[in-house]
């Protein structure tokens, strides 16, 4: 079968790479470079970033050149539930205490997965509260609150 | 000089119940710190600090050595079991030791390491205690020049990790030198990459970073690829190791022992660098190269040995020359002055017992943690029969707690969700993580040392190959490149004919 991009995985890495590059490159665009001899603090994140711009184009011209896998599926549930819950962990902590941070987390992990059902899940949550609670607040001295009051 | 009185002056010290007592303490202390993700020994070893003030010198540095190469231990089991890499010079372990994991060989897994970490022990502290001395010297030639063909050789040998596309393993590498020049910059007080973010002022937290890209894009990734069950670890076959494990890893851990060993004498990465250099070193001699990243126990074994000799032959320029090569060093240097003894070469001569002490009880130490951990690894596997369905929750609100303790701020924590994404995505692009760590580790020490390194010659970039050692280690990383690319360069080319 021809395709015009033979290995889409290499595009999309070249295209992530060279977008990267650019970004850096435009963000520290007024950081002054300074010579060899005397560098100042845009020298090194322009030499990495031009580096990461010629891999990311020798990467696209390669996709079209070779053959390669087909781009892979992306799994959104596991992805969003992972990243949901982290989030919601970091959101909740220092308002609502840890007791309830990591009710949001395995609430909202674990729909990541195939679930939980009411039962294990607040097994689940009784125990790691005892534990990051005794471990965490009690032993090591975070400065973490464990309820909101 | 006399090795032998030397080392038995150190075995007398070490060896008063009280120095016993606290070595086991601290290496107690460090194993717990070492599984919990996110708490360092650079942490535990601030926080302990003024206690030390009570004690002696001597077991002062004892309890803090001990908590040191307690937290390495502790790291590996995690990276083994859960594939988190407690500290960076775990990142490699994860490799292969989570790989045999998950085919029911964890015990045998936890029992290499344990073991080449000892032998590991038992050599460099041979090795410390008759080259010490000299070998200090050696890392005094050490200029910015070597240093920047150092860490060049050592990124080169990160690229043998990657089974992928090398292009691939480099530009990851370059990917991570990047990240590591988040924050302000040392030189100028300029701010680059933090988009005028207080929290990323110091830059990015290594165990933020390595907790997303690892720990947080495995789950997600374990998740996809079973449709949400979790990955069915296959049954436990044997606590121990096999004779064939065995007789794969002893010439492995040799081999790991003396790289280790030379390379942490030099200040700066020491035990990470030689812990990659090692794994790279295996798969080059190996003569199935296919297997690593697939369980191969060489992968193991090289790398364990080399981290624990490197964390002890790292005590080398900090005692004898004062030089710390780690924040950790840094700290015990601290501990150190506390009590009015500034290291240096005269710590030798004027506190002879406080040098050797330290020598003994890093072997002693090692004889503890095995001990210690062997009946542990029947405790440890058995977390793995837990259903992934509790124990996927449980690691994310770990991971969690261990990303807000970095800074006790909750945005280290939204940070590490969105190195989690960017990690699954490199994941299916197939670009692997591990030469990205290593750039990120190093990207400071390269950018200043190649800065210093140019200051000192003019600008003339030639210095690099004119300097023998700098010469000589940029040719051996141009001859591991070539080794590298040249068979896969026969693909590459074997498939365009196709």
């Amino acid at each position: 079968m021809a395709r015009l991009v033979s290995a889409p995985i290499d595009l999309a890495t070249g295209i992530l790479l060279a977008g990267l590059g650019t970004a850096a490159l435009w963000i520290g665009w007024d950081w002054p470079a300074g010579s060899l001899a005397e560098m100042q603090a845009g020298f090194f994140p322009r030499l990495l970033a031009a580096a990461l711009v010629l891999g990311g184009l020798a990467l696209i011209g390669r996709s079209v050149l070779t053959n390669g896998e087909p781009m892979p599926r992306i799994s959104w549930r596991p992805v969003l539930g992972v990243t949901a819950a982290v989030i919601a962990f970091a959101l909740t902590l220092e308002r609502l205490g840890l007791v309830i941070a990591i009710l949001t987390v395995v609430v909202i992990g674990s729909t990541a997965g195939a679930g939980l059902r009411p039962l294990p899940l607040l097994l689940l949550w009784l125990v790691l509260t005892v534990l990051c609670g005794v471990i965490f607040v009690w032993g090591v001295g975070l400065p973490i609150q464990l309820a909101p009051f | 000089m006399d090795i032998l009185g030397n080392l038995t002056l150190g075995f007398l010290t070490a060896t008063t119940p009280n120095n016993l007592l606290f070595c086991l303490l601290g290496c107690l202390l460090g194993t717990l710190i070492g599984v919990l993700p996110g708490l360092g020994p650079t942490a535990t070893i601030a926080l302990l600090l003024p206690i030390t003030f009570y004690l002696e010198p001597v077991t002062a540095l004892i309890m803090l050595a001990g908590i040191y190469y307690g937290s390495q231990y502790g790291g590996s089991t995690t990276a083994i079991l859960v594939r988190i890499p407690g500290e960076s010079a775990s990142v490699v372990t994860c490799l292969d030791g989570h790989e045999m994991a998950r085919q029911g060989r964890a015990g045998a897994a936890l029992a290499v390491a344990a073991l080449s970490s000892l032998f590991a022990g038992c050599i460099a502290t041979v090795a410390i205690a008759a080259l010490g001395p000299p070998l200090a010297m050696i890392a005094l030639e050490f200029g910015p020049a070597e240093y920047v063909s150092l860490m060049v050789l050592g990124l080169i040998s990160a690229v043998v990790l990657a089974h992928g596309s090398v292009l691939k393993a480099i530009m990851m590498i370059f990917v991570g030198l990047l990240l590591g020049l988040v924050g302000i910059d040392v030189n100028s007080g300029e701010q680059r990459f933090t988009f005028g973010l207080p929290e990323l002022f110091e830059g990015i937290g290594f165990v933020t970073l390595a907790m997303g890209l690892f720990g947080l894009a495995e789950i997600i990734g374990n998740l996809e690829e079973t449709a949400g069950k979790g990955r069915v670890t296959a049954a436990l076959s044997r606590l121990w190791p096999t004779r064939e494990d065995v007789r794969r890893s002893a010439p492995a851990a040799v081999r790991g022992t003396l790289l280790g060993t030379a390379l942490g004498i030099l200040p700066g990465g020491g035990s990470t660098l030689s812990a990659f250099a090692a794994y790279a070193l295996e798969k080059k001699v190996s003569r199935d190269p296919g297997q690593f990243g697939h369980g191969a126990v060489e992968g193991v074994a090289g790398p364990e040995a080399a981290n624990n000799a490197a964390s002890q032959s790292c005590f080398i320029p900090m005692m004898s020359l004062g030089i710390p090569p780690s924040a950790i060093m840094a700290l015990m240097i601290g501990a150190l002055t506390i009590h009015g003894i500034t290291p240096g070469p005269q710590v030798m001569t004027n506190h002879p017992e406080l040098f050797w002490g330290m020598v003994a009880s890093m072997w002693i130490g090692n004889l503890i943690l095995v001990v210690l951990n062997l009946p542990l690894i029947g405790l440890w596997v058995r977390i793995l029969n837990v259903p992934y369905a509790f124990l996927f929750p449980a690691i994310l609100v770990f991971c969690c707690i261990g990303a807000f303790s970095v800074n006790n701020s909750a945005f280290e924590v939204i940070l590490m969700a969105g190195f989690g994404v960017f990690g699954y995505v490199l994941r299916k692009l197939g670009c692997e993580p591990a030469p990205l760590l290593l750039g990120f580790v190093l990207g400071p020490m390269l950018e200043e040392n190649f800065r210093r390194a140019m200051l000192l010659a003019y600008g003339d970039a030639t210095v690099f190959v004119t300097r023998p050692i700098s010469a000589g280690l940029l040719l051996a990383a141009l001859a591991v490149l070539l080794l590298i690319v040249a068979p896969s360069f026969r693909r590459a080319r074997e498939e365009l004919r196709e």
